[in-house]
């Protein structure tokens, strides 16, 4: 089960962001969204091996961080 | 430090004498269930792909049938032809994800991004038409992908897919996808695509099961989803069934990193070698290795 999590980019490089996801820190790959323009603040799906797979409108964002949020709650409760 | 948020595999392989005595595979998953037990029916059918992006459709179909099934309805021949060809569409791009970017990445070589980026455009025509010569167009761009030298099969000396409709025999993972990619290519060529059986769709990684329990007032009282990645990383599962009593030394990383991409786990994983003395009661080794860079 691939859960959607967006990650938030913090830092971008060439070909990589660094991005972030409450405490947790990685450096992703940006090779498969090709030519589209990654900026500090925007979301990214990340797939297994630490590849940005799509660029999260920011209401796709929210509504996959609410979810997660929920499950957060689920999982405290 | 929490586990990741889209949870972890943390293998443990321990030795003794050379040969691997121990399989540790503990898979670790976000509660997802607890999102959907106790929420009206549309609201737990909206969230599952949501929840799920990289295998929405797959999800998406196997929970409308696990819910249909509960309601003892079912859908029209159009709906399930629809679900069947999103399902199909689906795991031909997992599958090329797997192909072109997860495996050679293992190999220490570049992605084929461009590769994948073609495939990716072919399989959202065949989306948007429904077409068969469009579906026909993405199995065969599957099966050029699958074809290709860096393809995992070629490392064991196999050959690439062709003959569709073959059973599963071959318990090897590559054996298991390869067989699975030319029966999805044989589909697709015949536009003759596998429905859900009830809560049952057929993923790039294997079966995918969604049962659902509804209670009087019809909200889920139960929601279970039992994927490929927990069925081939379970105590007694495959993978570790294909380890035990296996040859293992120090110089063994690389393929038990080969198994675990085989059975392509849809989470970030580690692997840990443990070596026990010959006699028992002595010191351990532990070595940690860092997860694979896909």
């Amino acid at each position: 089960m691939c859960l959607s999590v967006p990650w938030r980019v913090e830092a971008v490089g060439i070909g990589v962001a660094d991005v972030s996801h409450g405490p947790h820190r990685r450096t992703v790959s940006l090779l498969l969204l090709l030519d589209e323009p990654v900026a500090v603040g925007d979301y990214l799906l990340v797939q297994v091996g630490d590849l940005a797979a799509e660029r999260l409108s920011p209401a796709a964002a929210e509504d996959a961080l609410s979810l997660l949020a929920e499950i957060d709650c689920a999982a405290a409760a | 430090m929490p586990p990741p948020p889209e949870g972890a595999l943390i293998v443990t392989l321990t030795s003794a004498d050379g040969r691997v005595t121990a399989v540790d595979a503990r898979l670790t998953r976000p509660p997802v269930d607890r999102l959907l037990v106790g929420q009206p029916l549309a609201t737990a059918l909206a969230r599952v792909p949501r929840l799920f992006t990289v295998c929405a459709a797959a999800q998406a179909a196997a929970a409308a049938g696990a819910v249909e099934a509960a309601l003892g309805h079912s859908p029209d021949s159009e709906t399930r032809a629809a679900r069947a060809r999103a399902v199909a569409i689906e795991a031909a791009e997992n599958h090329a994800w797997y192909l072109l970017v997860a495996w050679p990445r293992h190999l220490g070589r570049p992605p084929d991004i461009a590769g994948l980026a073609r495939l990716r455009k072919i399989a959202r025509a065949a989306a948007a038409s429904g077409e068969r010569a469009d579906l026909g167009a993405l199995g065969e761009a599957l099966r050029q992908g699958a074809a290709g030298p860096e393809a995992p099969w070629y490392k064991r000396g196999g050959a690439a897919p062709s003959t569709p409709g073959k059973g599963l025999g071959p318990l090897h993972p590559f054996d298991l996808r390869r067989e699975a990619i030319g029966v999805l290519c044989g589909q697709l060529d015949a536009g003759l695509l596998p429905e859900a059986d009830g809560g049952t769709v057929s993923t790039s990684r294997g079966r995918l099961t969604h049962t659902v329990a509804l209670g009087a007032d019809l909200t889920p009282t139960v929601w279970h989803i039992d994927a490929p990645t927990d069925r081939h990383f379970a105590p007694n599962g495959p993978f570790v069934q294909a380890l035990l009593g296996q040859p293992l030394g120090p110089d063994s990383r690389d393929e038990a990193e080969a198994l675990i991409l085989a059975y392509d786990p849809c989470v970030s994983w580690q692997l840990y070698l443990t070596f026990l003395p010959p006699k028992a009661g002595g010191m351990r080794t532990s070595l940690p290795f860092a997860p694979l860079p896909l």
